[in-house]
C-alpha cells in the first residue's frame, strides 16, 4: 500500500505542468472545460506528441514508453487541470491504440501506433447510432463481406472528434443471423473513403463537437478489420472500461472548479469574501471532499489497468462518482455565481470566464455519454455484485 | 502508487475474519451487547493473547510494532463482525497516545493493556457550560501533587476502564492544557453510565478532588495539543475503517437478501431500481474505502494528515445515512425486525461526527479556500 508517487512520476507531472504553463504564457490556447473532447488543436497535439506523451503505456518497439497507466493518469490529470485542447489525440491514446495492441495484427500495430504517437491520427468512435445508444449490441450499420472489401452502409451518430477525424473506429454488423452481440466486427476506417460523409451535430452548449457520419456503399478494405470477424462486441466491451476509467470524468471541468475557488475567495459581498458565507463554505467544502474521494477512485481504476485487466467495475464506479461530482459542481457554480453565472464568455461582467454556462449545459450529458449512469449501475450490480441480470 | 494490501495485511485480515466469524457471529454480538461491560472480557483477553491489542504497540511494551495501517485493517474486520469492544477508543486512541507520550512506568501499563488485563480509555470531551462552551476539568497544584476537578461526558466504556487518559487545563487558564493518566480506582473518581443505543457504553466521568502524584502527568502545553490531535486523528481514521467493515457486511447481506427474496415471481435483486440502489451502495463504499486507506496510510507513514482525516470523516458523514437507508429499503420489513441482524449494523456504523466532532468541523478542515 503506497499512495506516494515515485521520483520519476513526480518528474513527469512536473514536466507536463512546466510545458502547459509555458504554453499558457505564450497564449497558445485558453483553458477550457471539456477541452479533452472538444478542444481540437492539431498543433497542440503535435507539440504533445513531440514530448512523447501520447502512447505512454505502449511497447517501445512501436514508439511507446512502456510506462504505467498510473503514469498516463498523471499526464492526463495535468492536461485536464490546465484545460488543455487535447481532444484530437485523446481517444486514440486512451482506448483505440490499446485495442489495436490487443486485437490488431502486427501490420496494424506497426502502421497505426507510431502514427498515433506522432499525433497524426485523429480517431473518432463509430459506435452509437440513432437506434442504438445504450443498446449498442442492436446496432445495424452493415458491413457485408465481398471478395475484396467489406461493403458498409449505415449511419453513426455522436461520433466524437467533430470534423477533424481522419479515422473512425467503426463497429458494424457482419453476421446477420447470429445473436446480435455475436455478429459485430470492429474496423479502423480512413475517413477519406468514397461514400463517407458527415454532418455536424450541435449540442445544447452550441458546440459542434460531434458528427453524424453516413456510410453509403463504402468499400472498406479487408485489412481494416481489427481482430476476428464477429468478435467486435467483445472488444468494445473491454474498450469501454478504458474509456470510462479516466480522470476526465472528474476533472473535465477543472477550470471551472479552480475558477470558482478563486472567485469565492476574491469576490466580496457586504464587505466580506463570499467564502465567508456559511452556505458557500459548506458547498465548497462538500465539493472538495467529493473531489478528493473521486481522485482516489480514478487512481484505483488506473491501478487495475496496471494489473493487466480492464477495470470494468472500477471504471463504472469511478465514472458514476465523477459525473455526479461534475453535475454538482455545475449546479454549485450557478448557485454561487448568481446571475453572473449565466453570462457567457463574450459578455461584459461574465464571471469565471463564462465557464459555468458551458458546464451547466454540458453536464446534462455526462451521465449519459460513454455509458449512462443507469447502465453503469447495472454493470456494478451484475458484474460487480453478482445480482441476477 | 499501489493500492494493494501486502501479504502480511492480507493474512491479518483473513485470519481475523475467520476467527471472528466463528467466535463472534451476530448471535454472539447480541449476547456481548447485553453483557454488563457491553463487551466480552473473555474475548478481550483472547484478543490480547492473539496479539491484536498490542499489534501497534512498541515491542518494549509487549507489542508487535506493526504499522498503524495494519491496526486499521484489523479494526475493519472488527467492524465487519460488529464486535462490541473498546478496541478503537482504547487501543487506537488511548493506547497509542500512551505509547507516544512515553514516561516512567508506561511500558508496564501498556504491556498489561496489550494482554487485556488493563483498560485505558480517553476522556477528552469535557462538558458544555450554559453558553455551550466546552469546559474541561481543571488542575491545581498541591505541593508536588496534582488535584483534578471536573467532568467529562462521553467517556467510552468508562465503567470498565482501569485508567483514563484525561484532558484537563490549569485552573483558570483554559488555554493551558494538561494530560493526565488517572487510575479509575483513585478516590474522587465517579463514573455514571449513560443509556445509549450505541456500543461504546458512554459514561459521565466525575472527578472531585482527585489527587495524583507527579508521575501521572503525561504532557503539558503544546505537547498536549499535538498528542490529543494525533489521537483524535487515529480514532477518526480507525472509525472510518470500522465503518467500512460494517458497511461491507451490510452490502454483502443486502445483495444476498436481494438474490433470495422473491416477489412477483422473481428475485427482487433482478429489479432495476434495487440493482441501482446496490450499485449506489457499492460506489459509496468504494469511495469511503479508498479515502480511509489513503488516510490510514498517511498516518502510518507519520505524514501530516489533518485534511485527509477531515475528508474521509466528512465523506463518511455524507454516505453512512444514505447507505443504511438503502440497505433498509431493500430489506423491506425484515430489516426492521429485531430478529434480523441488520439493525446491529445500523446501530454500529455512526460516522465520526456523531462521536466526537460535528460535521461542520470536518468540512472546515477539508476546505482549502
Amino acid at each position: 500500500m503506497d499512495f506516494s508517487f515515485t521520483p520519476e512520476q513526480e518528474a513527469l507531472r512536473n514536466d507536463v505542468r512546466t510545458f502547459l504553463e509555458q504554453e499558457l504564457r505564450e497564449k497558445r490556447w485558453k483553458p477550457a472545460c471539456d477541452a479533452w473532447i472538444q478542444g481540437f488543436d492539431p498543433d497542440f497535439t503535435t507539440r504533445v506528441a513531440a514530448r512523447g506523451w501520447i502512447g505512454l503505456t505502449w511497447p517501445k518497439e512501436y514508439g511507446g514508453h512502456e510506462r504505467s497507466f498510473v503514469d498516463r493518469l498523471i499526464v492526463t490529470e495535468e492536461m485536464l487541470r490546465y484545460g488543455a485542447p487535447a481532444a484530437l489525440h485523446w481517444f486514440a491514446d486512451r482506448q483505440i491504440g490499446g485495442g489495436i495492441l490487443r486485437y490488431g495484427n502486427e501490420e496494424q500495430r506497426r502502421e497505426f501506433l507510431p502514427r498515433i504517437i506522432r499525433g497524426e491520427l485523429y480517431v473518432g468512435l463509430g459506435m452509437s447510432e440513432p437506434e442504438a445508444g445504450s443498446d449498442l449490441a442492436s446496432l445495424s450499420t452493415k458491413a457485408e463481406e465481398q471478395d475484396d472489401c467489406f461493403l458498409v452502409n449505415g449511419q453513426k451518430t455522436w461520433t466524437s472528434g467533430g470534423s477533424f477525424i481522419n479515422y473512425i473506429d467503426l463497429f458494424a454488423r457482419t453476421d446477420f443471423t447470429a445473436p446480435k452481440h455475436k455478429g459485430i466486427s470492429e474496423f479502423l476506417v480512413p475517413m477519406n473513403l468514397p461514400g463517407i460523409s458527415r454532418v455536424p451535430m450541435v449540442d445544447i452548449t452550441g458546440t459542434e463537437a460531434w458528427n453524424d457520419v453516413f456510410f453509403d456503399n463504402v468499400r472498406v478494405p479487408k485489412d481494416c478489420l481489427i481482430g476476428e470477424r464477429n468478435k467486435g462486441f467483445y472488444h468494445v466491451v473491454e474498450e469501454l472500461a478504458y474509456e470510462r476509467g479516466g480522470m476526465e470524468r472528474l476533472m473535465g471541468n477543472y477550470p471551472l472548479y479552480d475558477g470558482l475557488r478563486r472567485f469565492v475567495a476574491q469576490t466580496f459581498k457586504d464587505g466580506k469574501p463570499l467564502s465567508h458565507e456559511p452556505r458557500v463554505r459548506t458547498l465548497m467544502a462538500e465539493l472538495e471532499v467529493e473531489f478528493e474521494v473521486g481522485r482516489l477512485l480514478m487512481y484505483k481504476a488506473a491501478s487495475v489497468m496496471d494489473e493487466g485487466r480492464p477495470p470494468t467495475v472500477e471504471a463504472s464506479t469511478s465514472k458514476v462518482f465523477g459525473t455526479t461530482f461534475e453535475q454538482r459542481l455545475a449546479n454549485a457554480a450557478m448557485e454561487i455565481l448568481g446571475p453572473y453565472g449565466g453570462l457567457s464568455a463574450s459578455s461584459p461582467h461574465a464571471a469565471v470566464d463564462g465557464l459555468a454556462v458551458h458546464s451547466y449545459l454540458a453536464s446534462k450529458g455526462y451521465s449519459l455519454q460513454a455509458g449512462s449512469t443507469e447502465v453503469l449501475k447495472g454493470i456494478i450490480a451484475t458484474r460487480g455484485l453478482g445480482l441476477p441480470s | 502508487m499501489n493500492v494493494q494490501l501486502n501479504e502480511t495485511q492480507q493474512m491479518l485480515k483473513a485470519s481475523a475474519r475467520e476467527f471472528l466469524s466463528e467466535i463472534c457471529p451476530p448471535k454472539k454480538v447480541r449476547e456481548m451487547r447485553a453483557m454488563p461491560a457491553g463487551f466480552s472480557p473473555e474475548l478481550w483477553k483472547e484478543m490480547g493473547s492473539l496479539g491484536w491489542l498490542g499489534l501497534a504497540f512498541p515491542e518494549s511494551a509487549g507489542g508487535s510494532a506493526m504499522p498503524f495501517l495494519d491496526l486499521c485493517l484489523l479494526i475493519e474486520e472488527l467492524g465487519h463482525a460488529c464486535v462490541p469492544s473498546p478496541f478503537l477508543e482504547s487501543i487506537a486512541g488511548a493506547g497509542l497516545l500512551l505509547a507516544e507520550a512515553g514516561g516512567t512506568g508506561r511500558e508496564e501499563l501498556l504491556t498489561a493493556v496489550a494482554a487485556g488485563g488493563k483498560l485505558v480509555v480517553p476522556a477528552f470531551h469535557g462538558i458544555a457550560d450554559d453558553e455551550g462552551r466546552r469546559v474541561l476539568p481543571s488542575m491545581q497544584r498541591d505541593g508536588n501533587d496534582y488535584v483534578i476537578d471536573g467532568t467529562h461526558l462521553f467517556v467510552p466504556y468508562g465503567g470498565y476502564a482501569t485508567h483514563f487518559v484525561c484532558l484537563a487545563t490549569v485552573a483558570g487558564q483554559p488555554d493551558d492544557p494538561m494530560l493526565f493518566l488517572i487510575p479509575a480506582s483513585s478516590p474522587g473518581v465517579t463514573v455514571i453510565r449513560l443509556r445509549s443505543m450505541r456500543d461504546e457504553r458512554p459514561s459521565r466521568l466525575e472527578l472531585a478532588g482527585v489527587t495524583l502524584a507527579a508521575d501521572a502527568l503525561l504532557a503539558s502545553g503544546e505537547e498536549v495539543t499535538k498528542l490529543v490531535r494525533r489521537a483524535l486523528n487515529r480514532m477518526d481514521a480507525a472509525r472510518c475503517f470500522d465503518i467500512v467493515g460494517a458497511l461491507s457486511w451490510v452490502l454483502e447481506d443486502t445483495v444476498s437478501y436481494a438474490k433470495d427474496r422473491k416477489q412477483f415471481g422473481q428475485p427482487i435483486g433482478s429489479f432495476q431500481v434495487l440493482q441501482h440502489y446496490c450499485a449506489d451502495m457499492h460506489v459509496m463504499l468504494e469511495g469511503l474505502k479508498m479515502a480511509a486507506l489513503h488516510t490510514g496510510w498517511r498516518l502510518s507513514e507519520g505524514l501530516e494528515a489533518d485534511r485527509e482525516v477531515a475528508v474521509v470523516c466528512a465523506y463518511a458523514h455524507s454516505v453512512v445515512p444514505r447507505f443504511l437507508a438503502l440497505a433498509h429499503q431493500i430489506h423491506g420489513a425484515m430489516g426492521v425486525t429485531i430478529e434480523h441482524d441488520l439493525h446491529l449494523y445500523s446501530t454500529r456504523a455512526f460516522a465520526p461526527g456523531h462521536s466526537l466532532a460535528p460535521l461542520s468541523e470536518y468540512l472546515e478542515a477539508a476546505l482549502t479556500v
